[in-house]
This record gives C-alpha cells, structure tokens and sequence, in this order.
C-alpha cells in the first residue's frame, strides 16, 4: 500500500461533511485523470488506482474515464490483480454497458483456468455483468463447471445458472435435470445456491417441480434433524437460511394445490415446533423460521389446525417486547385474517395499541391490518383511531391513499347513514383537500336519495311523526316524497357548518352550499333568513374559491326561489359580482338577475327537490319552432345544415371552373367588402356561399372583378405579383348599397372586431381599420388618399375576418333555427336585416324578456355551446345581452357615440 | 431477494456500497443512499429495524459507529435478513479480528469479496464461516508474496 493510498483513504475518514467529501474527491479524481493518461502503468500501481477509483464511485463520483484500468487490471496473470481488476469492473460496469463486451474474452480465458480461485472470481464477475447477449459465449464453460470438484466452483456456477435463469427462463430450464442433481450434492451450501434455482422456478412454473416436494420435505427433515456438520449452524440453529428457502419453496408448490399440501403440512409443523428452541436463547434466527412457517401456512391450502398453530404463533410475535417482533406479527395477522379471521379476534387491543406506538414503520403495518379486520362492529372505532393516526402525518401521497381509503372503509361497513354523513363531514374538516370529487357526488346522491339503512328505519318513523306535529312540515314531506329525516337532518348540519364561517377546505362548502340550496325549506335551526346572510357572508369571505363562490350564489338563487324571500343583501352581491372576473360567477349572477325577474315561472326552473326528477330533452329543440316559423314568415332566411354548405361550396367551386364569367361574378359578390373597407363582411359571405345568389347587374367594374379572382383563388400573397401590387386601385368605387348599410351593421362590425381582437396577432392592424372604417363612413375622401400599403393591409384583415367567419359558422341560419344563443337573433332583428331587405316587426318588452331567461337557461346548462366556440361566443353573448338589455334606440346611440369616437381617434 | 447491502457510517459516509439490481444511475444510487440512511439514522433504538421505503423494505442494524442497511423486496424474510447481516458481521469479524470502519476502508477489496462470497444475485448463497474465509486466505497469499 502506498502512502498516497493510505494518505486519500484518512483523509476520507476524516471528512466531517459531505461538502468535504465532494471537494476532497474532486481533486483526487483530478489527480487520477492524469494518471490515466500515461501510457504504460505498473501492474501494482495500476491496481491501487483502481482502488481509488472504487472509492470515487463509492462516494458517488462518475468515473467512467477510467473504467478501462479496471478491465486492463483484470487480465493481468497475478491472481491479486486480476482479482482487483474483476471486482472493480463488476461495480463499474453496473452503469456502463459499453464495457461488458471488452470482459467477455478475458473471463472466457479464467473460466479455463486452473487456479480455482480464478474460475471463481470470473464466476462471480459473471453473476453480475452478464447480459442476455453474453450468455451463449460461456454457457457451455459453465455446465462443465457444474460438474466441477470443489464444491465453491460448483455454487458459483450454480449462482451463475440461477443468473442465467433470471435473464433467459426459457433456454436455461431445458438444464433443469441437472439443477436437480445438485440437490444431492455432498455439500449443503451446493444444495443451498441450488435451492434458489428452484425457488425461482417454483413461482414461475410450479407445475413443473411437483415431484420434487418429496425431496425437498426430505431435506428439510434433514436440517432440523441436525445431521449437518456444526459449521451451518448458526446460534444453535441448522442452517436458518437454507430451511427458510425450503419453507418457500414449499408455500409455493402447495398453494393452491391441496394433494401437495398435506405432503408438506408434516414436516412444516415439524419445523414451526423447532423454531421454538431459538426462542429461548433471545436470538431472532428461531423467530424467523417461525415467520416462515406463518407465511407457508397462509399460503397453503388451509389446514385448521396449522392455521390454529400459526395464529397461536402470530399472537406469540404480536405479544412480544421487541417492536421487530411486533412488527413481524402485525405483518403475519394481515396475511393470516384472509384465511382465518379468528385469528386476530384475541389480540385486537394490542393491535390497536400499536397505532400509539412512536414506531412509524409498526404504525404503518398496523394500519394494513386494520383495514383487513375492519367489520361492521368496530367501524367507528376503527375509523376514529384511523383519523388521529392521519392527523400525526405529514406525507401527502400517502395521506391522500389514507383518506380515500378509510372513506372507502366507511362506505363499505358503515351501518348508519348519518354516521356515515358526520364521519365524511369530520374528514372533510381536516383533509378537504385531498378528497376526491367522487365523495362529493356520492353525499349529494345519498342525501337527495334518502335512503335510510333498515335499523335506521324506527328512528325516521319517530322523526315523521315530529314532522307531521310540525303541520307545514309535515305537508311539505308528502308533497315531494322520499326520505326527509335524512334531508332535514343533513341540512342542519351544513347549515351549521356555513354559519361557523371558519375557513373549512372548499369541498366541504360546496357540499354544505349544495344541501342547503336544494333542501333550505327543511331546515330547523336556521330560518332561511339567516342562512341567506350566512351565504352571504361566505361568498365575501376570504377563504372561498371562486367556484365555491359561484355555488353559493346558485344556492342563493335556489332558496329565493323556493322561499320566495329576497334580502338587501343579496342585491349587493348580485352587484359586486356581476362583474367579476370569473366568468361563472358571472354567468350565475346573471342567471339570478333574470331568473328573479320572472316571478310566474320560476317554480319551473327552480322546483323544490329536483335532483331525482326526470328531465326530459328535447334534442330537437321543438319549443322553438313556433319561433322559427314566426321568424320564417317574416322573411328570415332558412336554416341550411352545414352538409348542405359544404355541398353548395363544392359545387360553386365546380361552378367556377366550368363557367369562368359565372365565377367571376360570384367572387365579386365575396369581395364586395374590398371596396368598403369590411363593413358588410359580416353578410357577405352568408349571400355567396349559402344563397347562391348571384347578382349580376353588381358587375360595374372589371377591374374589381379580376382582383376578387385572385383574392379567392389563392388568397393574399398573390396579389403581389412580379410587377408589384396587382390589386391596387386609384379610385375604388363604393357601393353605395352598402354604404347605406353602413350605419345599421355598424354594431355588427363591432362585435366582429371584438371576437377579432380576442385571437388577433394584428391587432394593431385591426384598430388602424375600425378607426379608418368609422372615417370612411363619414368621408367618402378619405378612401382615395389611401395608399397601396392600406388597401393591402386591409384586403388582409378581410380576409382574416372572412375565414374566421366562416369558421365560426353560419351564424345567421343557424341562430334562425334557434340553436345558437338568441340574442343573436334579437342583434339581427335590432341592426335589420338590410342585406335581404326585409324587415321584422320590433319585439315587444315582454318577450325580449322571456327570450333573455330561455337564453339564461343556456347559458346555465352550458350544453348547447360547444367548448371551442367557448370564449367568442361568450365574447359574443355579453354584447348582445347588453343589445336585448337595451332598447333599439339605445342601440342606435351607442352606434353614433362609437362613430363619434372612431373619429376622435383618427 | 436483497436489493442492495449498504455499509454506512454515522455520518451517514457510504463505506461499502453493493448493487443487486442494474439500472440505477450513480445520481440516483446516491439519492437513494442518501435517503435511507437520513431516515435509518433518525430511528430510535427501541422502534424495530425495519424501514418501508417506496417499494423497498429496509433491514438495518447499528454497529458501533457502522450502520450495516440492506434493501430486500417485499417477499423476504426480514429477520432472515437481520440474522444475516449478523453473520456477515461475525465474518467480517473473525478475518479482520475486532473489525472497525479503518478496516473496512483499508481492506475495502477484501470487505467485497466476504460479501460476494456470501450472497450473489441477491441470494444468501453461503453462511459458513470457514468456507467464506478460505478463497481470502489465498488472496492473502498471493498478495503477500508481491510484496
């Protein structure tokens, strides 16, 4: 050993911190980089760098530059190299695969060696570098070294048989004769290394090894006989480790198998009563074979009176001082109550004493068991013990397997539902957060269900005759059916919990916000006043989510609704949140506003109890047509499916190739809007692709009509052509129907520009052309001095804005059919319809409203939308709520203000 | 099946480190020794010696200022495992003569192989303590005569 090694080994030793560590070997590994690079290396010193090399990857330093010292150190002839060399090489090739194949030749060559020690070090290098590749390269040396005199080749070699047998079962078991020779073998460590092979087996293909129970049992009598020498004895016990393999072996063979099992029930209670004398001597050996034979007796076909023994035994371990022990018998209880339930019924203080055992890993274990012993009887104490132990955690992933496990336990064999309600309750306080949402339905399905459990069923009687005392009560309870008992008594619950005001996980105020919503009527330690203000406070509280919030302000809706009560203060929360950011709170506030406007019908949006109705849709949305027809009548266009579209865009295309003057006229009519500035793109489209409408005395320039062509054809960039901009035009001349159409799409335009401004990377370019739209209007001059930079960025923005109209969908025929939110109707009927020229009768006060509430329905519902469409609509829905809002005249001003301002801007 | 056999100091300085399984980079090696040891060593004497640790259970008994940590899977037989580590210590023992953790630095080749000769693949292959020590005897020999 040189100083240098001895010098970096102290200084290890003396590193008080792994700061010091890292430092200390980052400059050895320095040091021995440069090593590396010298070309010839004495054997002696190459093996000392090795060493040190082992202690870099040790203490977690990547040395791959040097792996091949490791590999040149194991093909030196010394013996103490070489065996350096293998035993530094098996540790780094672990993480470096590259270097397997370089150590196949040299461990074929010491396979041949004549040295035993040689062939064993190449063995044991084997067992743990080989890979399913290398194993056809030594095979055949091994097998021959099966057979070999000392008895450490031949357990190596079965070590690297068994190696073998792990990577590729299938080639390696076609050797299985001669594994069972080496069950005889001489020597018993042979017998042992072979006993793994078989274990391997046995849980793979059990089937095959059947007939050799016999000598397994054999051996196993062997052992406890203790006719081995003295040497396998370990404190007084006969080679613990190779009875353990057997007992395994042997659990595995009879499991399932009852004809296997009775050969085995013998020596197995042979072995379970000699275990015993370790007991004496304090030493855990005899304990573990006792474990085992706990183990293989569970796994066994049942035999009683071994189960008997084996709980007997369990008890033995579960009564014991050492925790190990306890450990061990808790484990063996969790297995053992699968088979033989009785066998925790004398120990089930005890087990339950273990959860207040400071031992984290015991209390872990114990918890298991619980699970498995939990019955009808000892639920809620089990549950109770369980919540204190969760309360002492602070892993979250194992908290939240915990939580959901126990409410699983508490579904499962809770006996009373309002037990089962107080206990979901008492979890929700503590661990909201880590409950699922299931729970949250299943509550809301057991209350509005209402199904008390049969012993529960005196109680309820006694309850309803209360109720009936009560009168109103009673009347309400035969009025909507099911079980009001459970109702009446969860909606006080929860009514309490909201008026606690703490800050509970929001799960739990979703529930509470829910049940007092639907059943508020039945509550009877609270007036619905005061929950009212309860909820009020709650949705101003801090703590809250907003959708926590949004519930409530459903819930306040609901309980108006049914009580017919209204507060001043939920005036003001309607006010404040009308404008929140979420948009669902917003949503429900609106849907209140709307639903209280509508005193007549409200008992048939909001009737009392009901979850348990049956709702019938109507997918056609056959309420509507009486709309529709009254709408058709008065001139609207008829709703064309989005097939027929397509077909009629198809064959407009075919159109277009066959009739090229035909075509011409129909892209004019597409680019209509080229020539005032976008204004009319909202109708534009609707007219070409779904009307098929083709007027051809518009043709007043031939000009204009060429560049719609190439604006169709194949959009913008050919405008640009090798001569510059094709599409440019001095004096573009304006389509004077249009322009009249200016002032009423004006509002169109806006919406437009809206949605435009929500996804638009030119937004810049957008608000340049709104505010030169709104001056066009009104100077017509304007227009001519706009430069060729203009008319391009403008024809883009068109075309943007027609794809994306196109994509939104026809919203004109579509909303006519009633599938689309209404207002866009109202919007239609408000900016009349100037492209048809047909007008519509105004819509009277009433049924503005009526149409406002429907629309709120959908809103709510939220099915009739579809979540691409999510956020334009929306975008949408709110201008044109504030259009229905308004009166037509309205409208209109806001129509002049918004010029006035696009002028003020220019 | 043993995972892995740990031997670590107080300090929690991995001294001897042997992999049964493949596939652990050397980052993850030493997270994962650095884990278990932190949480070995926070356990009190009296709690038993065992440690669930993800997938893994974890079998370690306290020597002197050494901590020997053994990762099995769920099927072994844990205090299989504990008498194991005793034995290996007792051999350890008996070649070192009053084994400490200089020793384990020093003969750090030798540690290995009373541990390869003792369990491979996982397996407890040999618990005789005359045949662990022969195949050292010769290395002794051998090495001896190099000097």
């Amino acid at each position: 050993m040189t100083k240098e090694f001895e010098k970096l080994i102290r200084e290890i030793g003396d590193c008080k911190s792994k700061l010091d560590e890292d430092r200390l070997i980052e400059k050895q590994i320095i040091i021995l980089k440069k090593f590396t690079k010298k070309k010839k290396i004495k054997p002696k010193q190459q093996s000392e760098l090795v060493l040190r090399l082992l202690f870099c990857q040790l203490l977690g330093h990547d040395v791959s530059f040097a792996h091949i010292l490791a590999i040149n150190s194991s093909q030196e002839s010394n013996l103490f190299y070489k065996f350096i060399g293998y035993l530094a090489a098996s540790i780094f090739i672990s993480t470096n695969e590259d270097l397997q194949l370089l150590m196949i030749n040299s461990i074929q060559k010491d396979l041949k060696s004549d040295k035993t020690l040689a062939i064993s070090i190449a063995l044991t290098t084997i067992t743990k570098i080989i890979t399913v590749d290398m194993i056809p390269a030594v095979l055949s040396n091994v097998l021959i070294l099966l057979k070999h005199q000392e008895p450490l080749i031949r357990k190596k070699a079965l070590a690297v048989m068994y190696t073998f047998l792990k990577q590729s079962p299938e080639s390696i078991l076609k050797y299985q004769k001669d594994f069972e020779l080496m069950l005889d073998d001489k020597d018993i460590s042979v017998t042992g290394v072979a006993l793994d092979l078989f274990l391997f087996i046995s849980k793979k293909k059990p089937k095959t090894i059947k007939h050799l129970v016999v000598s397994f049992v054999e051996i196993l009598n062997l052992i406890i006989s203790g006719k081995l020498p003295l040497e396998y004895d370990y404190r007084e016990i006969h080679a613990p480790w190779i009875q353990i393999k057997l007992l395994k072996i042997l659990s595995y063979l009879g499991q399932d198998d009852p004809n296997t099992s009775r050969e085995i029930y013998q020596v197995v209670q042979l072995v379970l009563k000699q275990s015993e004398i370790g007991f004496i001597n304090g030493v855990f050996a005899g304990h573990a074979i006792m474990h085992e034979c706990i183990k293989t007796i569970t796994k066994l076909y049942p035999s009683t009176k071994l189960l008997e023994l084996a709980s007997i035994a369990a008890g033995r371990f579960v009564t014991s001082y050492s925790n190990n022990l306890k450990y061990l018998g808790i484990t063996a209880l969790t297995d053992l109550v699968l088979v033989y339930p009785e066998a925790t019924n004398k120990h089930q203080i005890i087990i339950v004493d273990c959860l207040e055992d400071s031992d984290e890993t015991l209390k872990r274990r114990t918890i298991e068991l619980l699970f498995r012993i939990t019955n009808k009887s000892n639920i809620s104490f089990i549950v109770e013990k369980m919540l204190s132990y969760l309360k002492t955690q602070k892993d979250k992933k194992y908290k939240t397997s915990l939580v959901s496990r126990i409410l699983k336990l508490a579904e499962e064999h809770g006996t009373n539902i309002k037990w089962y309600i107080l206990t979901i309750n008492k979890i929700l306080q503590i661990f909201g957060d880590l409950v699922t949402h299931d729970i949250v339905y299943n509550i809301m399905k057991l209350i509005s269900e209402g199904s008390l459990l049969e012993d529960e069923e005196d109680e309820e009687d006694e309850e309803d005759e209360e109720d009936e005392e009560n009168g109103k009560k009673g009347s309400q309870k035969t009025k909507y059916g099911g079980n009001t008992a459970l109702k009446i008594f969860s909606v006080d619950i929860y009514s309490e919990i909201i008026s606690l005001k703490r800050p509970y996980p929001n799960i739990l105020y979703q529930i509470s916000l829910w049940v007092v919503g639907e059943y508020s009527y039945l509550c009877s330690n609270f007036t619905t006043e005061e929950t009212m203000i309860n909820i009020v406070d709650l949705i101003n509280a801090f703590y809250i989510s907003d959708e926590s919030r949004a519930m409530a302000i459903t819930a306040l809706t609901k309980m108006v609704s049914h009580s017919g009560k209204y507060l001043e203060q939920i005036d003001t929360i309607i006010q404040k949140y009308s404008t929140s950011r979420n948009t669902d709170i917003r949503q429900r506030c609106f849907e209140m506003k709307g639903i209280l406007k509508l005193p007549n019908i409200i008992d048939k949006i909001l009737p009392l109890d009901s979850i348990n109705a049956d709702i019938e849709i109507d997918p056609n949305l056959g309420f509507l047509n009486e709309f529709v027809e009254n709408s058709l009548k008065n001139g609207c266009k008829k709703y064309i499916s989005k097939e027929e579209r397509i077909k009629m865009e198809n064959e407009l295309q075919l159109g277009m190739n066959e009739n090229k003057k035909k075509s011409k006229e129909l892209r004019f009519e597409a680019y209509q809007p080229n020539n005032t500035q976008q204004s009319s793109t909202w109708r534009i489209p609707q007219q070409n692709i779904y009307e098929q409408e083709i007027n051809k005395n518009q043709i007043t320039n031939t000009i204009e009509l060429e560049d719609s062509i190439s604006l169709k054809v194949s959009g913008i960039s050919q405008r640009w052509t090798e001569n510059g901009y094709s599409g440019f035009k001095e004096n573009e001349p304006k389509n004077i129907e249009n322009q009249t159409e200016k002032m009423e799409e004006k509002d169109t335009s806006d919406d437009l520009n809206q949605y435009n401004n929500l996804g638009d990377n030119n937004n810049n370019n957008n608000d340049d052309d709104d505010d030169d739209d709104d001056d066009n209007n009104d100077n017509l001059n304007n227009n001519n001095l706009n430069n060729q930079n203009f008319n391009h960025k403008n024809e883009k923005i068109l075309e943007v804005k027609s794809f994306r109209f196109n994509r939104i969908g026809s919203k004109g025929p579509m909303l006519e059919e009633g599938q689309k939110t209404n207002e866009k109707i109202l919007n239609n009927d408000n900016n009349n319809n100037t492209t048809t020229g047909q007008q519509k009768p105004p819509k009277t006060e009433e049924e503005l409203k009526r149409e406002k509430t429907v629309n709120a329905l959908f809103n709510g519902a939220g099915s009739v939308r579809t979540s691409r469409k999510k956020s334009k609509s929306q975008r949408i829905n709110f201008n044109s709520k504030h259009i229905t809002k308004n009166t037509i005249e309205k409208n209109l001003e806001k129509t002049e203000n918004l010029i006035n301002l696009g002028s003020e801007k220019n | 099946m043993i995972k892995f056999i740990l031997i670590v100091n107080k300090l929690g300085q991995t001294r001897l480190a042997q992999y049964y399984t493949t596939g652990l980079s050397i980052n993850k090696r030493v997270a994962l020794e650095n884990e278990i040891t932190r949480r070995c060593l926070s356990r009190k004497d009296k709690e038993c010696s065992f440690l669930e640790f993800r997938d893994l259970k974890v079998i370690y008994r306290r020597y002197a200022s050494l901590f020997f940590l053994v990762g099995v899977d769920e099927e072994e037989n844990e205090l299989g495992i504990l008498e194991f580590i005793h034995c290996l210590v007792e051999t350890l023992d008996r070649y070192f003569e009053n084994v400490c953790e200089l020793d384990l630095m020093f003969n750090i080749d030798k540690a290995y192989m009373i541990l390869d000769e003792m369990a491979l693949n996982g397996n407890i292959i040999e618990t005789n303590k005359k045949n662990i020590i022969a195949p050292l005897h010769i290395i002794d020999q051998v090495s001896k005569k190099l000097k």
